[in-house]
């Protein structure tokens, strides 16, 4: 069964978190919710009963951590089972980044109370707008969305685009800045929403696009990788 | 001229960076698609719901004509255009090779198109300018790497590209398997087409439904039929019997088979129907002339069954491309041997009816609709080997405007007087790609 998606709810409370703690110009328009219809993916297979692919080794990248400390995106994902998205702090497209935000809180409190991924599932988010989203930015999303017992939920940004332009590419994350008439930036970067499950060796092992994001599909998939890989752990230098 | 062959090189599909584009995008632009212009993956991203502005015609080289070389065509659809109609852009690739089929990445900025005869993989970058492809890689080892040869369909997963390989290295028959690269043009993975439970090995067409995590694939024939001229081949009782009979349904997560039908006569297209909750899909076999729907029963177990003649299959019309409407009401199939388009009703799938028909040219072979079903093009070659001999070896493509009623012709493009070749793939690209949400 596939559970509900809090598409809308993950969206409003990011704008909220982020209205409150840094007063961000931001006014959520009226239409931001989830109003597109959910995916739903049924008929999936039980967890372990199949292998998936090794699609790609994620590439090495320099980033910045939520305490503004340079650390490699290797750092983040390797040993544990990882989810990853590719976000930025004001996003208000209803069928990118808060859809993303919805999957991943619903991805944690799920594996809070799973054996299987408990200690092994790690969230990630890697910022797309390192202008505005800062570490302290970072910090406080991080510590929003990390309570005790469940699976961290790690805000990593950059120090510039062009840091981040290597990574973005070659995971195949496109984006492109919006324009107004005039061709000033609105502020709006459109990307085409993907979440990545990346194994304890770094290998890219499953890519969801809005066809195929469900919870109930990412969840499916973490535990036949934590089947396949029980020294998993989400612990930071556990590896 | 070229091929460039960077054998898997990964560089020139990684060098994109950042995607500055002026914001000409919508949001939705750039979010994935349950479907695109009625025939390619769910998982395509930038569905174009409006105008498509270009259109690519995978072509084989013909002796005799042009510089014989298989090539990338794109000709200009914009209505208004100066060049409406009109090649704007060719891309020579080098050599014969039995070019076939193409399909987009996920992103639709790459598109990659096979050739059947020497089993080369090019990629064209369309993203960056769709009125001029780029040739950026070549995959030319798909048989050594794999032991399969015919690389066939071309159908985007997130983040890979599945091919559906026609025949294999060793006796050139139709066993094969599915190939899966990364969208750099890494091999991740083969999985082979079943031998048991019915299964023939045999593969063509590969259509995926993500609601339901399921996948079809049908079956033709191996290299040395479809490489065999057409007059020799069905004279040949023996390479007559070595033709596809099934379709497979699979478990797309697992890639496992879970069932087999059987789907006499070479079930070549597969299309889902894309209304939302119509978890049903249709084909056509080739040498049989019908049409097979792939639907659950009322057990809720999945079934193929025939449900209508296309054309007198006495006759052997021999139906080759379909295109289903985007709201599932509809299905244009082309059948080659009298160069007609027949077009039927889908709305009982159960018992399709043909309620119109059209000569298109002596032979025709593929068609394309765009997402509203307006506009239909139609091109003419099959295979080089099995095309018309003489004035009935017509090639062209021809575009129509639709009105529900009647097909008028739009403009033709003689790919003969233009020196390029027979044509046969076809996709649409455009500029900026309006593209919606599903």
């Amino acid at each position: 069964m596939t559970a509900k998606r809090g598409g809308a709810k993950g969206a409003q409370a990011l704008l909220t978190r982020l209205g409150a703690a840094l007063m961000f110009s931001i006014v959520a328009p009226p239409s931001l919710r989830a109003d597109a219809t959910p995916p739903s993916v049924g008929h999936l297979p039980a967890p372990g009963t199949y292998t998936l692919q090794r699609i790609q080794r994620v590439p090495e990248a320099q980033l910045l951590d939520a305490n503004e400390k340079p650390t490699a995106l290797s750092t983040a994902t390797r040993g544990a089972i990882t989810a990853l998205a590719f976000f930025y702090g004001h996003c208000a497209d209803p069928t990118g980044c808060p859809v993303a935000w919805a999957t991943f809180e619903e991805l944690q409190k799920a594996a809070a109370g799973d054996p299987l991924l408990q200690s092994r599932l790690r969230l990630v988010f890697v910022s797309i707008d390192p202008t505005h989203d800062t570490p302290t930015v970072m910090r406080l999303l991080q510590r929003s969305e990390n309570v005790e017992a469940s699976p961290p939920w790690e805000f990593l940004t950059s120090r510039s685009p062009s840091d981040l332009g290597p990574l973005l590419a070659s995971m195949g994350q496109d984006i492109a800045f919006e324009t107004d008439v005039s061709g000033k930036r609105t502020g709006g970067i459109n990307h085409m929403l993907k979440v990545f499950l990346i194994d304890p060796q770094g290998w890219v092992r499953e890519i969801y696009t809005t066809a195929f994001l469900t919870s109930d599909n990412l969840l499916n998939d973490a535990r036949t990788l934590a089947m396949a890989h029980p020294e998993a752990s989400n612990r930071r230098g556990a590896q | 001229m070229r091929p460039k062959t960077e054998k898997r090189a990964p560089k020139p599909l990684a060098t994109l960076g950042l995607c500055l584009l002026a914001g000409a995008f919508s949001c939705a632009a750039l979010a994935a698609a349950h479907a695109d212009e009625t025939c390619n993956s769910p998982f395509m991203t930038g569905l174009i719901k409006g105008q498509e502005q270009y259109l690519h015609v995978w072509t084989l080289g013909e002796k005799g004509v042009g510089d014989e070389s298989d090539k990338l065509v794109t000709i200009d659809v914009i209505p208004g255009s100066p060049t409406y109609g009109k090649v704007i852009h060719t891309i020579s690739v080098g050599g014969r090779g039995e070019a076939h089929h193409m399909g987009f990445t996920d992103d639709r900025k790459y598109l990659w198109a096979g050739r059947l005869d020497d089993s080369r993989i090019f990629i064209f970058d369309v993203g960056s300018d769709p009125s001029t492809p780029k040739l950026v890689e070549t995959i030319d080892n798909l048989a050594e790497a794999t032991g399969f040869v015919g690389p066939h369909t071309f159908y985007a997963l997130p983040g890979r590209m599945l091919v559906q390989a026609l025949s294999n290295k060793k006796d050139h028959g139709g066993a094969t398997r599915l190939i899966t690269y990364n969208n750099a043009g890494d091999l991740v993975a083969t999985t082979p087409m079943p031998l048991d439970n019915g299964g023939d090995g045999y593969g063509y067409d590969i259509a995926i439904n993500p609601g339901q995590n399921r996948m079809l694939t049908s079956s033709f024939t191996g290299w040395t039929n479809y490489m065999m001229d057409l007059s020799q081949l069905i004279q040949d009782s023996v390479a007559m019997k070595n033709f596809g009979n099934t379709m497979v349904l699979w478990d797309l997560k697992a890639m496992k088979p879970e069932k087999v039908f059987s789907v006499p006569g070479a079930p070549l297209e597969i299309r889902w129907a894309l209304k939302p909750g119509a978890d049903w899909a249709i084909t056509a076999g080739a040498l049989t002339s019908k049409l097979y729907l792939v639907k659950q029963d009322e057990n809720h177990q999945w079934q193929a069954k025939a449900v209508s003649d296309i054309g007198d299959p006495s006759k052997i019309p021999l139906p080759v491309d379909i295109s289903i409407s985007s709201d599932a009401s509809s299905l244009w199939v082309n059948t080659f041997m009298d160069g007609t388009a027949r077009l039927f009703d889908l709305t009982n799938p159960e018992a399709p009816k043909q309620v119109y028909s059209k000569k298109i040219g002596a032979q025709v072979n593929m068609v394309s609709q765009s997402w509203d079903g307006k506009r239909v093009y139609f091109t003419s070659s099959l295979l080089a080997n099995w095309d018309k001999k003489g004035v009935d070896n017509e090639q062209f493509l021809k575009g129509y405007s639709w009105d529900g009623k009647e097909l008028k012709e739009d403009f033709l493009v003689d790919f003969h007087k233009e020196g390029l070749g027979r044509a046969h793939h076809m996709k649409f690209t455009a500029r900026a790609q309006k593209a919606e949400a599903p």
